[in-house]
């Protein structure tokens, strides 16, 4: 995962590869950082994820109660459209953009 | 009928191998890419639900991951010598509730359900048995 923006008007961050279990484990606590003391809402670019599962899931849905929290929003953009699947199989299509 | 077999240990990492094993599969077999997307992340939850939860020893332990395709039907048979667990029998996640209320977990084994046409559970000679089967036909 990769910050691409950080500022008073987006937080933009970019996850790559499969968003699986092995994914989360490595990755969580550093994605969860990035969302402290949020000044603007979040986007996250999934135009290089190729897999999500649902531990993946898991983290964005613990991600969003975070940055609704903290009264901002969390989107989800470019996601393809296997990935697409996933999000709107769990009902969860509102939150790509 | 085809049939093929994959033997991983419970460790996360396995699922690596799994993943390449199911695109060779994927190839071999013809089948189309979402449906192999689909077996993918059946495979990953299923497997991940085994390793992190079935096992209440530190012991190394093999599950078997059996494949069959009769051209309209496709079969995956989970069986591991894990403690006795059903997971048909999990109540869905209520996916009815805004996304802010939504219960974190469960998905795993709905997403399964959702995905494939029918789920079977069975346990004989203390093992396991967890029945996918998905209706292929084109």
């Amino acid at each position: 995962m990769k910050v691409i923006q950080s500022d008073t008007s987006i937080v933009k961050i970019a996850f790559s590869g499969r968003l699986d279990s092995n994914y989360v484990s490595n990755n969580e606590v550093k994605f969860f950082a990035c969302l402290n003391g949020l000044e603007a809402p979040v986007v996250l670019d999934f135009s290089e994820v190729s897999f999500l599962g649902s531990l993946g899931i898991r983290m964005i849905l613990m991600a969003l109660k975070e940055v609704k929290r903290q009264g901002f929003t969390l989107k989800i953009e470019n996601a393809d459209p296997n990935v697409k699947y996933v999000f709107e199989m769990t009902s969860l299509g509102d939150l790509l953009l | 009928m085809n049939c093929k077999t994959l033997l991983v240990k419970n460790q996360m990492l396995e699922l690596n191998r799994v993943v390449a094993y199911l695109d060779e599969l994927g190839e071999e077999w013809e089948l189309s890419v979402p449906l192999v997307f689909s077996l993918n992340l059946v495979v990953e939850e299923a497997l991940t639900n085994i390793i992190l939860y079935g096992f209440d020893d530190q012991l190394e332990h093999t599950i078997e991951i059996d494949f069959k395709n009769d051209l309209d039907q496709l079969y995956i048979t989970f069986i591991d010598d894990g403690i006795a667990y059903d997971p048909t029998l999990k109540e869905d996640p209520d996916i009815s509730l805004s996304t802010e209320d939504r219960q974190i977990g469960g998905l795993g084994i709905f997403l399964i359900k959702k995905i494939m046409d029918k789920v079977e559970y069975k346990r004989k000679e203390n093992k396991n048995f967890l029945i996918l089967t998905k209706n292929i036909i084109v």
